[in-house]
């Protein structure tokens, strides 16, 4: 009779935007000089180190450098209004916050969904006063109005954007949302054309899109927005879904055999362009076709509703992501100690939250907080256990931390699980280097660099250790194959001089 | 400055729809203004009129608070003339608890007698049909081909069956095995029909959930609570009983092949959607796939839901499908099927393809308009008699503090009428259809007859916790009409599953005689045809269940006619 995602926001567009991959990578790219090695923090770690360049330091920056000042994190505003002052305890207090819970444990907060929603509100409103202008405030917290139901005040936020910048996309995608619930259909498609028209890339503003000139009746509007979505992104697999389904609304069989067949090559078990693809192929006369689809998309629904404790958990999951966003608003203006807050709330109501966890270990780190930000890496790493980033950056906090063991092991963790990557080696030869000063790990595991990738920075890092290791002839021979692969790179130029002198020298 | 509906033409808007006109307002700096409204003489028009009615009936969903599921889904609503008086009556489904899981008054059934001019009497007690059951589905007809009509209630419990004494009473058939008389089912649509052709009419009966009190499932919203859906719970088979024709029942829910699927099973319909001669059930199932069985003509039964294409909407989604009215929308000589559902779920429209598939095209046709709210009762019956069945479709939420979840949804909200243009698309005119149309209460079930007998169809609307509303068509129109009451010798006294094709100047109309219909409800024996400005209804083709055709007429509109079973044409 009814679902409990129908009170679920449905786009996610901003949350993507927000990215969790590239705030994940960007914040810890900066932390060590492995941190940044790995840019994917997908589950599918090795699919995704595949897909995107990875950027080798040569040289290992230290435990003091601030995580946040990566340019990528853009935290550059650091003004003060008022209302800092109230929150800094020099005037009332604006608003008080509830205590998150500390980052030391898997808990949840031990409160019902309804107080959680207000206290959620209230940082979220803290954030929003603080940067009254700032349009990215605002659609956190139109979002978590939209989540709520109060959709007069989700409307006031995306209006306030508007005000501020008239050409905030997600402000119009946002306003077509509204207008869709409020069953104005003509009213959701003027909002959305201009999100589509202001965000060419966002798929879930075409989406949108379709979907309001679908129940509006103009099937045939609705085809051609996904068919400018396919021009722009043709491997998006729900595109090609929603497109069979509008070929079909339209009677149109062939055309939507064709777009749901498209969708399955992309995705195999996407049960809905199954069963699309059965009831097209029907219609074209394919029984027997059709009724292995059909087979196959049965395996694929559920028939039992999900228990309360999953659907709590979604609830707060949902609460927990837009804090996270808000979080990220806060760092951009460089609050760190309101971030922190937030995030700590986020974190704790959501057990898979990872992003929040990863905003917290970033700045936990910088604090020198090594034993919390341990905990919370390692609450990333039972949740995404193949994600050998999160392993990563355990090895290289363990190693700041002076934990040589336990960073061995996670070290060997993330060895085994991408062993054609060198990140794993360089972190695990910073860390003997560092702590036990075995010299002799450390110039096997750059030696392993060089076998595996042997760009000019890894035959010096090898040459490096065999220096250390008193092999003078090696590393001579190394750091010319470094200069070899670089000539412009003077400053392994001026070493291998210096080596050249040392071994005349002897 | 006037200017002449010619020149009007002349600049080309001869081109617009008929029912739309157009005025001219004048000329407003320099430009010709035009004002495009509804032709008032074919705006359809609801007027409420339950406060003089008559009606007194409260439903009840059985008042514990505690939101159970056999709460949420409510009761069905029938219309027929128990009397023979050639008023159609009204009988009222509520629901009941047991007294230790409320502290409300047992509530019962109630049967409204029409007195005329739409004031209504409450006839239950003495007419013996006040069941305190915990009233979910019910349907209408003449069991026992004994001339008056017979009453079926399924409930969440043991199910009643009143025999219609012929004296303006009824008796329960005590013990019958159509009536699980030892089993606590959830109760869902029901509907009698004649299965095997035989003469004798066979019952289908739909049942919800495996429920009891003590399985319950509690639900919160973000901390708001909530009903529990079907799919917390089992989903129950559905029954179907043979009719020796003795008055008695045997149980073939096995035989038949009705019990090989389970489904959450809601309204449900009895029509030949295939003209292969014998009847089919399509059964709205609650967020799960819907049924289609198809009939072998022996009343065996195949599910052919997604051969067909009705199981899912046009996306391939399963839709929490409440209730369904068939009907020719487009006159093309096929009976569609129109089905209301959940908030944000387009009430689904499958277009009958000639009955090899159902083509689901309520997006297309504009039923998105309603898809804010939850739908249950639904009607396709032609309103302003342009020949074409507009829509109505009963609407309220289940969640009683769904303002706190999405500040745009009311618990209690209007009911959605669209009007059909010309079978091609549906257009939302509630707005602007009267005082009828504007009421807001938590509706349920609906059912729709020519209760006053001025030649239109009237509406009434269970409604949750709450009085019935009492919609009389006030719509002006100078479209004509035509009533049919069919009286079976060979078939079904009632004629359950005959099918009328009426010809005018126009064309052909399509129609069956249905038993069970709707949100779990029970209406429109007769059938009625608006026949737009035709003044003569050509001929009438009648194809009596069993496969025997006889032709009548012609005869003239504004008329009521009673044809009876004759057999022109060989059986083929």
């Amino acid at each position: 009779m009814f679902s409990c995602s129908v009170f679920r926001v449905g786009s996610q567009s901003f949350l993507h935007r927000l990215s969790p991959n590239r705030v994940t990578c960007s914040i810890l790219s900066s932390g060590f000089f492995v941190l940044g090695a790995f840019s994917g923090c997908n589950e599918h770690s090795s699919a995704i180190l595949e897909k995107q360049p990875i950027a080798h330091a040569s040289t290992p920056k230290t435990d003091e450098t601030n995580v946040l000042d990566d340019p990528s994190n853009a935290l550059t505003e650091n003004h003060r209004t008022p209302i800092d002052d109230r929150i800094d305890g020099k005037d009332e207090p604006l608003l008080v916050l509830p205590e998150p819970e500390v980052p030391n444990g898997n808990s949840v907060p031990p409160r019902d969904m309804a107080t959680v929603a207000r206290e959620a509100s209230q940082y979220i409103e803290l954030v929003v006063q603080l940067f009254p202008t700032d349009t990215d405030a605002l659609e956190v917290q139109a979002r978590l109005f939209l989540l709520l139901g109060k959709l007069e005040s989700a409307k006031d936020c995306w209006e306030k954007s508007l005000g501020i910048n008239p050409q905030y996309g997600y402000a119009y995608t946002g306003l077509g949302m509204i207008a869709m619930r409020e069953s104005k259909y003509d009213e959701a498609v003027g909002h959305l054309k201009k999100g589509v028209a202001l965000l060419p890339g966002e798929q879930n503003a075409a989406h949108e899109l379709s979907n309001a000139y679908l129940r509006n009746g103009q099937i045939d509007q609705a085809i051609r927005v996904l068919q400018d979505q396919l021009q722009r992104k043709q491997d998006a697999f729900d595109t090609w879904q929603l497109l069979g389904q509008a070929r079909m609304a339209n009677r149109d069989y062939s055309a939507a055999k064709e777009a749901f067949a498209r969708s399955l090559e992309l995705n195999p078990r996407n049960y809905l362009a199954q069963q699309g693809l059965s009831a097209a192929l029907l219609r074209l006369g394919e029984r027997a076709e059709a009724l292995k689809w059909m087979k196959l998309q049965e395996s694929g629904r559920s028939s039992k509703s999900s228990s309360m404790e999953v659907v709590q958990a979604a609830e707060r999951s949902d609460i927990s992501d837009k804090l996270t966003h808000a979080a990220r608003v806060l760092l951009k203006h460089n609050r760190k100690d309101l971030a922190r807050k937030t995030l700590a709330y986020a974190r704790g109501c959501s057990a898979s939250n990872e992003e929040s966890r990863v905003l917290l270990v970033s700045l936990l780190t910088e604090e020198k907080a090594y034993e919390n930000a341990q905990q919370l890496v390692a609450e990333l790493n039972a949740l995404s256990p193949k994600n050998a980033n999160y392993w990563l950056t355990a090895g290289s906090i363990a190693t700041r931390n002076r934990q040589l063991g336990v960073a061995d092991d996670m070290l060997n963790r993330v060895i085994e699980l991408v062993p054609q990557r060198v990140e794993g080696y360089l972190a695990m030869a910073e860390a003997h280097i560092l702590l036990d000063g075995n010299k002799q790990k450390a110039m096997e595991m750059a030696g392993k660099v060089v076998e595996i990738r042997g760009t000019s920075s890894d035959y010096a890092t090898y040459a490096q250790t065999l220096a250390m290791n008193n092999r003078l002839e090696e590393s001579i021979s190394a750091l010319e194959q470094a200069v070899e692969k670089d000539p412009e790179a003077d400053n392994y130029k001026k070493i291998l001089e210096q080596l050249r002198k040392e071994r005349s020298a002897r | 400055m006037i200017v002449s509906s010619r020149f009007l033409l002349s600049l080309g808007f001869w081109f617009l729809p008929r029912a739309m006109a157009i005025l001219l307002v004048g000329f407003f700096n320099g430009s010709l203004v035009l004002a495009i409204v509804q032709d008032p003489a074919v705006s359809i028009v609801f007027e409420d009129v339950s406060e003089q009615s008559g009606i007194e009936f409260v439903h009840s969903d059985g008042g514990t608070g505690k939101h159970f599921i056999v709460e949420t889904v409510c009761s069905g609503i029938a219309t027929f003339d128990y009397d023979g008086d050639g008023l159609l009556d009204i009988y009222f489904l509520s629901g009941s608890y047991p007294k230790p899981l409320s502290d409300s008054q047992p509530q019962r059934n109630r049967l409204y007698k029409n007195l005329g001019n739409l004031r209504f009497k409450d006839v239950t007690e003495e007419s013996g049909v006040g069941d305190h059951g915990h009233g979910l589905g019910v349907a209408v007809a003449d069991y026992d081909n004994d001339g008056d009509p017979d009453i079926y209630v399924s409930n969440f419990g043991p199910n009643v069956f009143y025999r219609n004494n012929g004296d303006g009473t009824f008796s329960r058939v005590e013990n019958a095995p159509a009536t699980n008389p030892d089993r606590s089912r959830v109760g869902a649509g029901v509907a009698f029909l004649d299965a095997d052709s035989d003469g004798d009419l066979d019952l289908y009966v739909g049942n919800y959930i495996k429920f009891t009190y003590e399985k319950d499932v509690s639900r919160l919203i973000l901390g708001i609570p909530a009903a529990p859906g079907p799919k917390d719970y089992d989903p129950d088979e559905d029954q179907f009983f043979r009719n020796n024709g003795d008055g008695t029942f045997t149980d073939l829910s096995i035989e038949s092949g009705i019990s090989a699927h389970a489904g959450p099973s809601m309204g449900l319909i009895c029509v030949d959607y295939d003209q292969d001669g014998d009847t089919d059930v399509f059964v709205c199932n609650d967020s799960a796939a819907n049924f289609l069985w198809n009939n072998d003509g022996t009343g065996k039964f195949t599910e052919m839901g997604q051969l067909a294409g009705v199981a899912y909407d046009y996306a391939g989604l399963r839709q929490a499908n409440m209730g369904v009215d068939g009907a020719d929308y487009d006159l093309d000589g096929w009976i569609d099927l129109a089905s209301t559902n959940f908030q944000d779920e387009i009430p689904a429209f499958y277009r009958n393809a000639e009955g090899q598939f159902f083509d689901e095209i309520g997006a297309s046709l504009g039923l998105g308009v309603a898809t804010r709210n939850v739908t249950w009762g639904v009607v396709l019956a032609d309103f302003d008699r342009d020949r074409y069945p507009d829509l109505f479709m009963a609407s309220g939420h289940l969640i009683d503090a769904v303002e706190k979840l999405d500040s745009s949804i009311k618990f209690a909200t209007k009911n959605h009428l669209l009007r059909n243009l010309g079978g091609k698309k549906f257009v939302d005119v509630s707005s602007r259809a009267g005082s009828g149309m504007q009421v807001e209460k938590v509706s349920r079930a609906a059912a729709c007859e020519d209760l006053d007998l001025d030649g239109d169809l009237d509406l009434i609307v269970l409604n949750l916790n709450s009085t019935p509303t009492l919609l009389r068509n006030d719509t002006i129109s100078t479209h004509h009409w035509i009533q049919l009451n069919l009286i079976g010798t060979h078939s079904s006294r009632d004629a359950i599953g005959a099918r009328v094709t009426i010809q005018t100047k126009y064309g052909a109309q399509v129609q069956e005689v249905i038993s069970g219909r709707g949100y779990q409800s029970h209406y429109g024996h007769s059938l009625y045809f608006g026949v737009g400005d035709a003044t003569l209804v050509e001929r009438i083709e009648v194809k009596w269940l069993g496969g025997k055709t006889a032709i009548y007429g012609p005869f003239a509109v504004d008329s009521a006619q009673t044809l009876v079973e004759k057999h022109d044409v060989p059986k083929k």
